[in-house]
């Protein structure tokens, strides 16, 4: 029954999977290492220097001890929602990548509903922390699973109006048409007719993906760990690589939405014409380096919110000025630009 | 040949979670097994060929509310949720006239067969809809606006009022 | 030989609906709870927006699906709301059992004073 064409497509989209995932797991890996030896630096340290030159097999010793550890569950732990919490946070992470495209051809599934279905992942995957905080049977676990919850219900919000701004601009839910309208349009990037959308949805990115300043979850001085105290080996791990994993993630959705993505703007050709040899996956490259920088430089420079400034900074700072900006749209849109 | 395969997956796994249901003794797992019914009938919308809808389920509903849920679940103590009534005669005077609901509602839709129905579009989009709406409907959509300012008041209010508690 | 014809009409659609409404009523009649009577509600919201929503794919009419945006939208704000009150019915009762609330009941002096009608 199954026709030899339809065969290879499935293997062509089996191949483009492991590429992607290879990837962004080895990038993951990586992100680690350049954080801990960046805010080493910041810091006046050192960072890691013992395994391999300048420490760079750090990555692998520290995959091979977390794989090697005993896996423990407490006593108090609803065993099976324990078991599963870490997979449903990874599994949401490594899902959302599947719609975002890394090169005019190249991309695993082009939907009609790309940033949407990011939204959806993103929100789905808060399920795993609230539960993995209320199944480890530990005040300090289930205080910072609902510290998650209300932080990521809360900001789901404003980053889904920021986006509106940037859908009804590109009249399209697609990333690739997003792209593909930046390029043409007059300024080349989103990121200056919407400054403000962009600072919205760059602030509410630090809160999805837990990360400082808004690292609350997970905070070390005032729970332990947070969601995270009662896990051990492999599963500490699952949530660690969710959480870079993410990071990736909303960079290139930064990127994508408001720099252009793969494209360089029209003015700055016309200023600088050898800039068009550049191939298009160095320039997307280079922005995702550049954001996730940023986030490891916010770690390093910012304090922690406290809990009430954090509500109260996303319900009466960033959804008005998130809908301000879409009024803005709105109004460039009609002007014609 | 792809849909009537799928449809039938699709029937059985939501039987296998109604049959799940009533196994399930603790409320949590209960819980989860409504998440994963919304969280399938999100794409059991994707083959009535809207998008729109499939993502409004699962960033609103299975997104926020549940989760909103989830978050109160936790806000009570677990004796609250053990209040059962295991009286049988309670559950035969309750079940059996919602079974017959539910009958009924089937037999007449799977009776009710009028191909005459005249169609009004043909065109399954996003910005179909968008244009039905803008169009034909612009008092809806602005009640619309209008009562979704009532869950985030009251998200607001709740975030506040769980925060004072304790 | 298993007739497929059935799968792909829109009947499985209701008898997927039917189950979801189900299940709704299930929660509702077995826990006497206020937090998830609101719960068994909602869930029965969605198999009624399945029907909506199905009727409106094979009858080729947009409405249904404009009805059910709607819908949704009022369910979350009527969720909202409702959990509201419940955290406030339960500062001032400290129960959350449906059977506590006979508030609007005629008050019965002391005396013969029995829960049953």
């Amino acid at each position: 029954m199954v026709s030899n064409n339809l065969f290879l497509e499935i293997l062509l989209i089996l191949i483009k999977i492991a590429v992607v995932l290879g990837i962004v797991l080895l990038h993951a890996a990586y992100t680690v290492y350049a954080e801990r030896k960046i805010i080493g630096r910041m810091q006046a340290r050192l960072g890691p220097t013992e395994v391999g030159p300048y420490g760079l097999l750090q990555p692998i010793a520290d995959l091979l001890k977390l794989l090697t550890k005993e896996d423990i569950i407490p006593l108090e732990a609803e065993r099976l929602i324990f078991l599963v919490a870490p997979l449903i946070v990874l599994t949401f992470a490594i899902v959302n990548l599947s719609v975002i495209p890394f090169h005019p051809s190249f991309i695993i599934a082009d939907v009609n509903i790309g940033i949407l279905l990011i939204l959806a992942g993103a929100s789905l995957a808060v399920y795993g922390i609230i539960l993995g905080g209320w199944s480890s049977g530990s005040k300090y676990s289930l205080l910072g699973g609902l510290r998650s919850a209300a932080q990521v219900l809360s900001y789901e919000i404003p980053l889904g109006m920021s986006l509106a701004g940037v859908i009804l601009a590109a009249e399209s839910f697609k990333l690739s048409d997003i792209v593909n309208h930046q390029a043409q349009s007059f300024f080349g990037m989103n990121a200056i007719p919407q400054i403000l959308g962009f600072i919205v949805f760059l602030i509410c990115a630090f809160a999805e993906t837990n990360r400082a300043p808004f690292d609350l979850p997970e905070a070390e001085s005032e729970l332990v760990a947070g969601y995270v105290t009662e896990y051990s080996g492999f599963r500490m791990g699952m949530f660690f690589l969710a959480e870079y994993i993410s990071i990736y993630v909303m960079s290139l959705l930064i990127v994508h939405c408001y720099f252009g993505g793969w494209t360089l703007p029209g003015w700055l050709l016309t200023i600088f014409p050898p800039l068009k040899f550049v191939p298009a996956p160095l320039i997307l490259l280079i922005k995702v380096y550049f954001f996730v920088f940023l986030f490891i430089w916010v770690r390093a420079t910012y304090p922690r919110y406290r809990f009430d400034q954090l509500m109260s900074m996303c319900w009466k700072i960033l959804i008005p000025v998130s809908l301000l900006n879409f009024l803005i749209v709105a109004f460039l849109k009609r002007g014609g630009f | 040949m792809a849909r009537p395969l799928f449809m039938s997956i699709f029937l059985l796994l939501f039987l296998a979670l109604f049959l799940l249901l009533f196994r399930q003794k603790k409320v949590v797992y209960q819980f989860l097994v409504y998440l994963v019914m919304m969280v399938l009938l999100g794409i059991v919308y994707l083959f009535l060929g809207s998008e729109f809808l499939m993502a409004f389920q699962i960033i609103v509903y299975a997104g926020a509310i549940l989760v909103m849920f989830l978050f109160f679940l936790y806000l009570y103590p677990e004796e609250e949720f053990k209040i059962q009534d295991m009286r049988n005669s309670t559950l035969i005077k309750t079940l059996i006239p919602s079974l017959l609901f539910v009958i009924t509602l089937i037999l007449i839709l799977f009776t009710f067969d009028v191909r005459e129905y005249e169609a009004s579009a043909s065109v399954y989009s996003v910005k179909e809809l968008a244009k039905l709406i803008y169009n034909q409907y612009p008092l809806a959509i602005f009640l619309l606006a209008f009562i979704l300012t009532y869950p985030m008041i009251a998200i607001y209010l709740l975030m506040k009022g769980s925060e004072s508690d304790d | 030989m298993i007739n497929y014809s059935f799968f792909a009409g829109e009947k499985v659609f209701y008898l997927i609906a039917s189950i979801i409404i189900l299940s709704g009523f299930y929660l509702l009649f077995t826990k006497k709870n206020l937090l998830l009577a609101i719960l068994a509600l909602e869930i029965v919201f969605n198999g009624i927006n399945l029907m909506f929503a199905t009727v409106s794919f094979y009858y080729g009419d947009l409405t249904g699906q404009m009805i059910v945006l709607l819908s949704l939208s009022v369910a979350a704000a009527s969720f909202a709301i409702g959990l509201i009150l419940v955290l406030n019915y339960y500062r001032l009762k400290r129960s959350l059992n449906i059977e506590g609330m006979t508030e609007l009941r005629e008050r019965i002096e002391d005396g013969d004073r029995d829960g049953n009608d």
